[in-house]
């Protein structure tokens, strides 16, 4: 039908036109959260029992787990958000969260989190 | 006869993404040669089989590229699976090729829009990258990362896609192909792109074979030669031919992408419409002892892969042959008595990527 190849530009030029931009206007329009995505390492540190084998799967060495001062430390810029802690560990109770660590997470390099002693 | 001149071309330049550079012997803005060097990312990630486990070299081997992750930790799985002689779930394999498939999409529209904007349509190029994004939504909704996929592991795959949201992934999809097919007509018959990309970087069928040129590249200089045809994954399942062109030129490069979009999404439904239900991964114990050559089908081509496992955690060596280096060589050859302004469209016709190239 339409065999001039401007014409045929032409339907993607004006429904470019009607329908807006295709860009978010950022800090005013938040970007949408997708639930599944892989954005940010969190501990549950009640259910912690600092077996270290997230630590030990851990491709990149981010994590390191300190037995003698109860302690569990994720390297923020080290960590690659692959899941592999998430997935060794026994417990349950390291999460990848959906949202990205946030711009200033720079400053503070090392995330430390203290494990309370298990109760009897 | 005219002096010669050598002018430096990168590692810095508006058209290449990565850092690559050659030196273009030039005489009355002709190429008469061109030397190119690497080495300005080079990370020695091959290396690193000796520090880290198989298991872990999986996510090593996706992050060698941003565009072909998925395709590197499947070649890796792959030919660890085949040294243990794991079989895989069926399942697994159909999620495989559907996730390929999606991040051969990707490439080829961000290639299509690095394209158009070297022929000086921005807005083709903006349009082809809006299109990309809704892929990439998908893509990150399913695998939980918008570019490196972290899905593959040793004995199947990470994640699964209910069966449920498949509908509604297809639907996404069917609207992104139309929007494309809009887009595909401008590369198709526009008058500019014709004639910015024929008769540009020629390279004949029997140099194109002699200096193993790979993927598009060679397929635009009529070999029909494509590793997804080997059926590894779930390809034997399903029914498509390599594309072919026989115009030896960088219009054809564009068209072998341009119609290899629209297998893609073909291929995609098919392996939809074909996925077994069942579990998508298996439990692997032992350590791979053994060697295997891997090749597979990467967007720019044929990658592969040698594994060598000794019995141990750590494998014993690990190496990758990606396209882009097989490209290197045709590349050279294509320069040789172009025009001095045609060789930013003819090095982006191979589609180069050089942290797979130099790993």
């Amino acid at each position: 039908m339409f065999k001039l190849p401007v014409v045929k530009m032409l339907f993607v030029v004006l429904k470019s036109l009607f329908t807006g931009s295709a860009c978010k206007m950022y800090p005013v329009c938040k970007q949408e959260v997708i639930k599944e995505s892989r954005g940010f390492l969190n501990i549950e540190p009640s259910l912690c029992i600092l077996c270290s084998l997230c630590s030990k799967k851990c491709p990149a060495d981010a994590l390191v787990v300190n037995r003698e001062d109860r302690t569990w430390e994720v390297d923020r810029m080290k960590c690659i958000t692959c899941g592999a802690c998430v997935e060794a560990c026994p417990k349950k109770c390291l999460i990848l969260l959906p949202e990205r660590a946030g711009s200033s997470i720079r400053k503070q390099k090392t995330d430390q989190f203290n494990i309370p002693i298990e109760k009897p | 006869m005219a002096s010669r001149t050598i002018i430096p071309f990168g590692p810095q330049h508006p058209v290449l993404p990565e850092p690559i550079h050659l030196d273009l012997v030039i005489e009355d803005e002709k190429v008469i040669e061109a030397v190119p060097s690497f080495g300005f990312v080079h990370r020695g990630l091959e290396l690193l089989v000796g520090k880290k486990d198989f298991h872990q070299m999986v996510y090593i081997a996706e992050r060698i590229c941003g565009i072909c992750s998925m395709i590197h930790g499947m070649g890796i799985c792959y030919g660890i699976e085949h040294i243990m002689k794991i079989d895989v779930p069926e399942r697994a394999k159909y999620l495989r090729v559907i996730w390929s498939e999606m991040s051969r999409i990707h490439s080829h529209l961000l290639w299509l829009g690095l394209a158009a904007d070297a022929a000086g349509y921005e807005s083709l190029f903006m349009h082809c990258w809006r299109i990309r994004e809704k892929l990439l939504e998908i893509i990150e909704a399913t695998t939980g990362g918008r570019v490196i996929f972290g899905v593959c592991k040793v004995g199947g795959t990470r994640r699964d896609i209910a069966n449920s949201d498949i509908h509604g992934i297809l639907i996404t999809l069917k609207d992104i192909e139309k929007d494309y097919q809009n887009i595909s007509k401008v590369f198709r018959d526009d008058y500019t792109i014709n004639h910015r990309f024929s008769n540009v970087g020629f390279l004949s069928k029997k140099d194109a074979f002699e200096l193993g040129a790979v993927g598009p590249t060679l397929r635009a200089s009529g070999v029909s030669v494509d590793m997804r045809k080997t059926g590894y994954s779930a390809y034997r399942h399903l029914e498509f031919e390599a594309l072919t062109e026989n115009s030896e030129d960088c219009y054809g490069r564009c068209m072998v992408r341009v119609r290899e979009i629209f297998q893609s999404f073909n291929l995609i439904y098919q392996a939809a419409e074909k996925l077994p239900n069942g579990p998508v991964d298996i439990k692997v114990t032992g350590n791979p002892e053994g060697e295997y050559f891997t090749r597979l089908e990467q967007p720019r081509g044929e990658v592969v892969y040698y594994i060598k496992g000794n019995g141990t955690q750590n494998l014993e060596r690990f190496r990758a042959r990606t396209p882009t280096f097989a490209n290197i060589g045709p590349l050279v050859r294509m320069l040789s008595g172009c025009d001095l302004a045609d060789v930013p469209v003819i090095v982006l016709s191979i589609d180069p990527c050089i942290s797979c190239a130099e790993r």
